[in-house]
C-alpha cells in the first residue's frame, strides 16, 4: 500500500502547489478586502464628525423630508450591496466554513422573531446615530449655536404637531432631533463601556483562570469587591463629592495643571464620569464567564495537545483558549449595552449622569420629570419609550445570538 | 561493537504521586501513588504495550515519559545517536528541543483537536513551533503529512466537527508524526472507535511505524489489541507493574495471576471455546492507600500470608520475562 | 408464542437536518428465556430498536412511524400511556450502559430500588426493603444493609451496575434489555457481571435481549443473534452458525477486523470506507457502498431477510 501512496504523493506534488498558490490569491483578495472596508469605515467617520455639525449639504437639501428619504436610501442600498459583495468575498476568503455551519447559525438566528426584530432595532438605532445630523429634523439641539432663542421660547414644552413631530421639549428644543441625536449618547456609551469593560475582563480573567493560585485567589477578592459596589450609589456619592471639591493634578513645583476632577465632572457634560464610572465597575460579569470558561476549557485536551508539541503558554491562551470561549463573551457584551443604557438612563434621571446642555435620553426625562403625570406626559413618555425599545432590542438579539451559538440547542 | 544501550527509553524507577490536601484547618497532604515504581525499556523501532485496567496508572505513565505531567522521582532515559538525556531532568528550552523526538496520540479525538482551527493549523503546529516551518514548505509539508495518513489535502481547510471520529484520529496521528519522532506514545488510540475504524487506524499505525522507524508505548486496557500491535507487554495495577516480557511468551505463559484473570476475563468472539473464568473478587483497591505487602493481595485467588505482609521483588521467568509475584512458578489450572 | 415479536419496525427522527432513518424496517422475536444478541457498530441503530420497545423514544424529535411490536400477544404500540408505564419495570426492564448517569446522584441506591418496588408491587416500605435487600444479596452485593444507604457516586462502576440490574429485576420482568451494560466497566468487573447476568437469567428465567458492538460478549452470552447495520438487520442466526459460518459481507469483515488474541502483528482486514449517513442512506442495499461483492441489483432493491438455514436468515442478494 505505500508504493501506491508514493506513486499518489509524485502526481499530487503539482496538485499540492496548486493549492498553495491558490491560499496566496486568497491572500491577496483577503487585502483587498481590508481596504473596501477601512475606506467604508474612514467615510462613515467623517459623515459622522462633519456632517453631525452643520444640518444642511450642498445640492441636497436636508429641509425636505424627500430628499432625506433619498439618503436614507441611498445609505442602505449601499449597505445591502456591501453586505452581498462581502458575503461572497466572505466566503472565499476566509475559505471557512464551507459547509453550512455559518449558514445554520444565520438560520437558527432568522427563526427567533424576537431577535430578527432586535436586530432591526439596533440597525435603526446606528442609523439614527451615525446619519443624526442628515435624518433630525432641527439642527443638533446640543450644539449652543443651533439654540435659536425667541423661536424656543414661543414653543416651550408644545404637544406633538405638524412641525414637531413629537412636540418640543421644555427648553423648546424640537423632541425628535433630542432623540435622534440622543441616539448617538445611548450607543456610544453602550460600546464604549462594554467594550472597556470585555477587554478588562477578559485579560483580567484570563489571567486568573490560566494562572491560578494565589493570583487567582487575590483577583476573586478583588472581582467580589467590584460586584458587591452599588453602582448607582458610587455614582452618585462620586459626582457629589467631586461638584463640590476641586482636586487638582499638577507638575510639582511648576504651574502646570495636568487634570483636575472639576473638568472632569463637567466633560462631555457629565457623561465622562459616567463612562468611567461604569466601565471600572462593569468588567465584574464578563471576568466571572471568562474565568469559568478557561477553567473548563484549560483541561480540554486539545490544550495539553498544544503543551506536547511544544506551544508556550501565551500561544496557548491566544490560538487556544480564547478562541474557543468568545461566544459567550460576545452574547454578554451584547447584554451588558442594553444595561449600560438603562443604567445612563438611570443615573440622568437622578440627576448625577448628563447634565445640562447633554443630549440623552436620559438627561430628557430629567427635564420633564415634573410633568409625568400631567397633560404634558409626552415629555417623559417618548424618551422613556425610546430608552425601551433600545433595550429590548438589545436583548432579544442577545438572547437570539446565544440561542444560534450554542451548539446543544436543537429548537 | 554492541552498543551499550540498546534501548531507545529506559524507564527506570519512575514514580508520580499526585498530592491532595485533605481538610480545612489541619491541611494534612495524603499522596495519590499514581505510578509508583516503575521501570521498563523501549526498543528502537519496537512497540511495547502497556495494558491495565482503569486507575492502575498507564495513562499517567505515558504522560509523565513526555512531561507533560512531571516525574516525583526517577529516570527517563532517552538515547539517541550514543547521546543519553534524562527526560526527567530537562528544563524548559531543552525540554521543548526534546519534543521532538517523542509526540502523543490521544484517545478521544474529538477533545484532542481544537474545533476552533483547522485541520491544517492544528498540523502544522508542531511544524511551526518545533521545526521552525514557514510559507510554501510548511504548507506542501502539512498536505504531504495529510497523505500520509490516508485522507485528502483538500481536507486542510475543514474543521474538526466535520470528520467521523476515524478521520479525527488520523487527523491526531498526522499530528503526532508531523516532526518524525523517534517515539510515539499512544494514549487507547482506538479506544472510542468502532471496530472496523479500529482496524483502519492500527493497519496506519503499523504501516507508518515501518516506514518511519519509530517506536511506539502502546497504552491500552484491550489486550487483544495489544496482542496485535506489540512486541513486548508491560502489566500495570495499581501503579505498578506486575508482569513484562515478551509478548508470545506472557500471552502464552503468564505467571501473574492478575495477568492470568485479565487473560481469561476477555469475551472471546468464539461461541465454541468456552473460557474458565478466573473471576476476581472485589474491586480495585484506591491508589491512595493501596494494600499493604503485594498491592493485588486483596484480590488474588492465590495470596497467601505472605502475601499481605511483604511486598513481592521481581523474578526472572525467563529471558526479558519478570513477574512480581511471591510464586512465580506457581501452576495454575 | 414468541415473548417478545418485532415485525417491521420503523423509528424515524424528524430533525430540522431532516429525517434520520434510525430503525427501517427490524424483525425479529425472542422466545421466553431466550438469550438474544443484538450486535453493530456505533449508529446502526440497535439503541434506538430497544428504546422503540420501551417506547421511551423522546418524541420530538423521534417518533415510531411502523411497525408493531407485540410482547405477549399485545401490541404495546396500541397501549397508552399508563398500560405502558405498567409494563416498564414490571414486565420489561432495561438498563443502560453508564450506571453513573442512569442512577439519580441524589438519592441512595437504596431508596432507588425501594421505589421500582413500591411503584409496582404496591407493598410498604418496610416490606419493599426487605426485597430491596433480598435483591442486593441475589446480584452479589457484599454488605447490602451497608450499601443500601450509599449514594450512587460513593460506589464503583461494578457496583452500580449491579445495582441498576437489581433495580430492573426486582420486579421480576420477563424480559431483561440490556443496553452495552458492560462497555463502560472494566475486563475483571466485566467478567464479573456477564457471570452474573447469566447466572440470573438461568435462575429468573428472565429472557434477554443483549445489545453491544463487542463480539466477544455475544460469543459468550447469547443463544441467538442479529447484526445490524445502518437500521436494517443484515443477519441472524444462533450463535454458533454466525461465527463459523456467516454469509452477510459485513458479518464477514467485521469478523475478520477485530484483532485476535492469538496472532498478531500481521494487517487486519478491513472494511472500507464508513457508516452511512442515516439521512440519505444509499439506495438499494444500505451495505453495496462498502460490500466487495455488490452487484447491480444491490443499488436498486433493498434485499429482504431470506432463511438460508435452520433459524437462519440473510439480508443479501447473494
Amino acid at each position: 500500500m505505500s508504493q501506491a501512496r508514493t506513486s499518489r504523493r509524485a502526481r499530487s506534488e503539482r496538485e499540492l502547489e496548486e493549492l498553495v498558490r491558490r491560499r496566496r490569491e486568497n491572500l491577496k483578495d483577503k487585502i483587498k478586502f481590508a481596504v473596501v472596508f477601512v475606506a467604508i469605515l474612514v467615510v462613515f467617520g467623517w459623515i459622522y464628525t462633519t456632517l453631525n455639525r452643520e444640518a444642511t449639504l450642498g445640492p441636497i437639501d436636508m429641509s425636505l423630508w424627500s430628499h432625506r428619504i433619498l439618503v436614507v436610501c441611498i445609505f442602505f442600498t449601499a449597505f445591502y450591496l456591501f453586505l452581498k459583495f462581502a458575503y461572497r468575498y466572505f466566503d472565499r476568503i476566509f475559505f471557512k466554513y464551507k459547509t453550512n455551519t455559518w449558514e445554520l447559525m444565520f438560520r437558527r438566528f432568522k427563526r427567533n422573531k424576537a431577535a430578527v426584530v432586535g436586530v432591526l432595532i439596533i440597525i435603526t438605532l446606528s442609523v439614527m446615530a451615525v446619519f443624526a445630523g442628515l435624518l433630525a429634523p432641527y439642527p443638533d439641539p446640543g450644539n449652543p449655536r443651533n439654540y435659536d432663542h425667541e423661536y424656543a421660547l414661543q414653543h416651550l414644552a408644545e404637544p406633538p404637531s405638524r412641525t414637531h413631530i413629537l412636540g418640543t421639549t421644555r427648553n423648546g428644543k424640537d423632541m425628535l432631533s433630542v432623540l435622534i441625536h440622543g441616539s448617538r449618547i445611548s450607543l456610544a456609551l453602550g460600546l464604549s463601556v462594554e467594550l472597556t469593560a470585555a477587554f478588562i475582563g477578559t485579560i483580567v480573567g484570563s489571567i486568573a483562570a490560566y494562572y491560578g493560585g494565589w493570583v487567582d485567589k487575590v483577583i476573586n477578592v478583588i472581582n467580589d469587591i467590584v460586584m458587591a459596589f452599588p453602582f448607582l450609589l458610587f455614582i452618585i456619592v462620586l459626582v457629589a463629592i467631586l461638584r463640590d471639591v476641586n482636586i487638582v493634578f499638577a507638575v510639582p513645583f511648576t504651574d502646570f495643571v495636568l487634570f483636575d476632577t472639576q473638568s472632569l465632572v463637567q466633560l462631555w457634560n457629565g457623561l465622562a464620569l459616567v463612562f468611567l464610572a461604569l466601565a471600572v465597575l462593569s468588567w465584574s460579569s464578563i471576568y466571572r464567564v471568562v474565568r469559568g470558561q478557561i477553567l473548563s476549557v484549560k483541561e480540554m485536551e486539545f490544550v495539553e495537545a498544544a503543551r506536547a508539541v511544544g506551544a508556550k503558554d501565551r500561544r496557548i491562551i491566544i490560538h487556544h483558549i480564547l478562541p474557543n470561549i468568545i461566544s459567550p463573551i460576545i452574547v454578554l457584551v451584547t447584554l451588558g449595552i442594553a444595561g449600560v443604557i438603562l443604567t445612563e438612563a438611570s443615573l440622568s434621571y437622578l440627576g448625577f449622569g448628563a447634565q445640562e446642555g447633554a443630549v440623552s435620553w436620559g438627561r430628557a426625562i430629567f427635564e420633564g420629570r415634573q410633568y409625568a403625570t400631567t397633560s404634558k406626559a409626552f415629555l417623559v413618555f417618548f424618551p422613556g419609550l425610546a430608552i425601551v425599545l433600545s433595550i429590548l432590542g438589545f436583548n432579544s438579539f442577545g438572547d437570539g445570538l446565544r440561542d444560534a451559538l450554542d451548539p446543544r440547542m436543537k429548537r | 561493537m554492541k552498543q551499550v544501550n540498546d534501548s531507545l527509553l529506559k524507564v527506570v524507577d519512575l514514580k508520580k504521586y499526585f498530592s491532595i490536601a485533605k481538610g480545612m484547618v489541619r491541611r494534612e497532604i495524603t499522596y495519590v501513588r499514581a505510578v509508583d515504581e516503575v521501570s521498563f525499556d523501549i526498543d528502537h523501532e519496537k512497540t511495547l504495550g502497556l495494558v491495565g485496567e482503569s486507575g492502575c496508572g498507564k495513562t499517567t505513565v505515558g504522560r509523565t515519559i513526555i512531561r507533560l505531567l512531571d516525574p516525583t522521582s526517577g529516570q527517563i532515559l532517552f538515547s539517541d545517536d550514543h547521546q543519553q538525556t534524562d527526560i526527567a531532568q530537562l528544563k524548559s528550552r531543552q525540554l521543548r528541543e526534546m519534543r521532538r523526538n517523542m509526540q502523543i496520540v490521544f484517545q478521544d479525538p474529538q477533545s484532542s483537536l481544537n474545533p476552533r482551527r483547522t485541520v491544517r493549523d492544528t498540523i502544522a503546529e508542531p511544524l511551526q513551533i518545533l521545526e521552525g516551518l514557514k510559507g510554501e514548505r510548511l504548507e506542501i509539508r502539512v498536505l504531504e503529512l495529510l497523505e500520509d495518513v490516508g485522507l485528502n489535502p483538500e481536507h486542510a481547510q475543514r474543521y474538526p466537527h466535520e470528520f467521523s471520529g476515524g478521520q479525527r484520529q488520523r487527523i491526531g496521528v498526522a499530528r503526532a508524526i508531523a516532526v518524525n519522532p523517534k517515539l510515539v506514545i499512544l494514549d487507547e488510540p482506538t479506544s472510542s472507535l468502532d471496530v472496523s475504524v479500529q482496524a483502519q487506524i492500527l493497519n496506519l499505525l503499523l504501516e507508518l511505524q515501518r516506514e518511519h522507524h519509530m517506536s511506539y508505548l502502546f497504552i491500552s486496557h484491550d489486550l487483544s489489541v495489544i496482542r496485535h500491535m506489540c512486541d513486548r507487554v508491560a502489566v500495570m495495577y495499581l501503579g505498578q507493574i506486575m508482569e513484562a516480557g515478551d509478548i508470545k511468551e506472557v500471552f502464552r505463559d503468564a505467571r501473574h495471576p492478575y495477568t492470568r484473570a485479565l487473560l481469561s476475563s476477555i469475551p472471546v468472539p468464539d461461541p465454541g471455546k468456552k473460557r474458565q473464568h478466573i473471576i476476581l473478587e472485589g474491586t480495585v483497591p484506591n491508589a491512595i492507600n493501596p494494600p499493604s505487602g503485594c498491592r493485588f493481595h486483596t484480590r488474588c485467588p492465590f495470596a497467601k500470608s505472605i502475601c499481605s505482609t511483604q511486598e513481592p521483588r521481581e523474578y526472572t521467568a525467563g529471558q526479558g520475562h519478570r513477574v512480581k509475584c511471591h510464586f512465580p512458578d506457581l501452576q495454575f489450572d | 408464542m414468541p415473548l417478545l415479536d418485532i415485525q417491521d419496525l420503523k423509528t424515524y427522527f424528524f430533525t430540522e437536518d431532516g429525517v434520520v432513518q434510525a430503525v427501517d424496517g427490524v424483525s425479529f422475536d425472542i422466545e421466553p428465556g431466550q438469550k438474544v444478541g443484538l450486535v453493530g457498530e456505533s449508529g446502526c441503530g440497535k439503541s434506538v430498536t430497544a428504546l422503540s420497545i420501551m417506547r421511551l423514544v423522546p418524541d420530538p424529535p423521534g417518533r415510531i412511524v411502523e411497525g408493531k411490536v407485540l410482547f405477549q400477544g399485545r401490541n404495546l404500540l396500541d397501549l397508552n400511556k399508563e398500560e405502558m408505564r405498567r409494563i416498564r419495570g414490571a414486565s420489561i426492564s432495561m438498563i443502560f450502559q453508564d450506571p453513573m448517569t442512569s442512577l439519580n446522584p441524589v438519592f441512595t441506591v437504596g431508596s432507588q430500588i425501594d421505589e421500582a418496588i413500591q411503584l409496582h408491587q404496591g407493598l410498604e416500605p418496610v416490606e419493599a426493603r426487605e426485597k430491596t435487600i433480598e435483591m442486593l444479596n441475589l446480584v452479589r452485593i457484599p454488605n447490602p444493609d451497608g450499601v443500601v444507604e450509599e449514594y450512587p457516586h460513593e460506589l464503583s462502576g461494578g457496583m452500580r451496575q449491579r445495582c441498576m440490574i437489581a433495580m430492573a429485576l426486582s420486579c421480576r420482568p420477563k424480559l431483561l434489555i440490556a443496553d452495552e451494560p458492560t462497555t463502560a466497566l472494566d475486563v475483571t468487573i466485566e467478567a464479573q457481571i456477564l457471570d452474573l447476568m447469566d447466572d440470573l437469567n438461568d435462575r429468573l428465567n428472565t429472557a434477554l435481549l443483549l445489545i453491544t458492538h463487542d463480539m466477544g460478549v455475544i460469543a459468550e452470552m447469547c443463544e441467538k443473534v442479529a447484526v445490524m447495520y445502518a437500521g436494517t438487520i443484515v443477519e441472524m442466526a444462533d450463535v454458533r452458525t454466525l461465527f463459523n459460518d456467516p454469509q452477510h459481507p459485513y458479518t464477514i469483515g467485521l469478523l475478520s477486523s477485530i484483532p485476535s488474541i492469538d496472532i498478531g502483528r500481521e494487517d487486519l482486514k478491513i472494511i472500507p470506507g464508513a457508516v452511512p449517513d442515516l439521512i440519505n442512506p444509499p439506495s438499494g442495499c444500505r451495505f453495496h457502498p462498502r460490500c466487495a461483492f455488490a452487484k447491480g441489483i444491490c443499488k436498486r432493491e433493498r434485499p429482504e431477510l431470506v432463511q438460508v438455514g435452520n433459524g437462519h436468515y440473510v439480508a443479501c442478494h447473494r
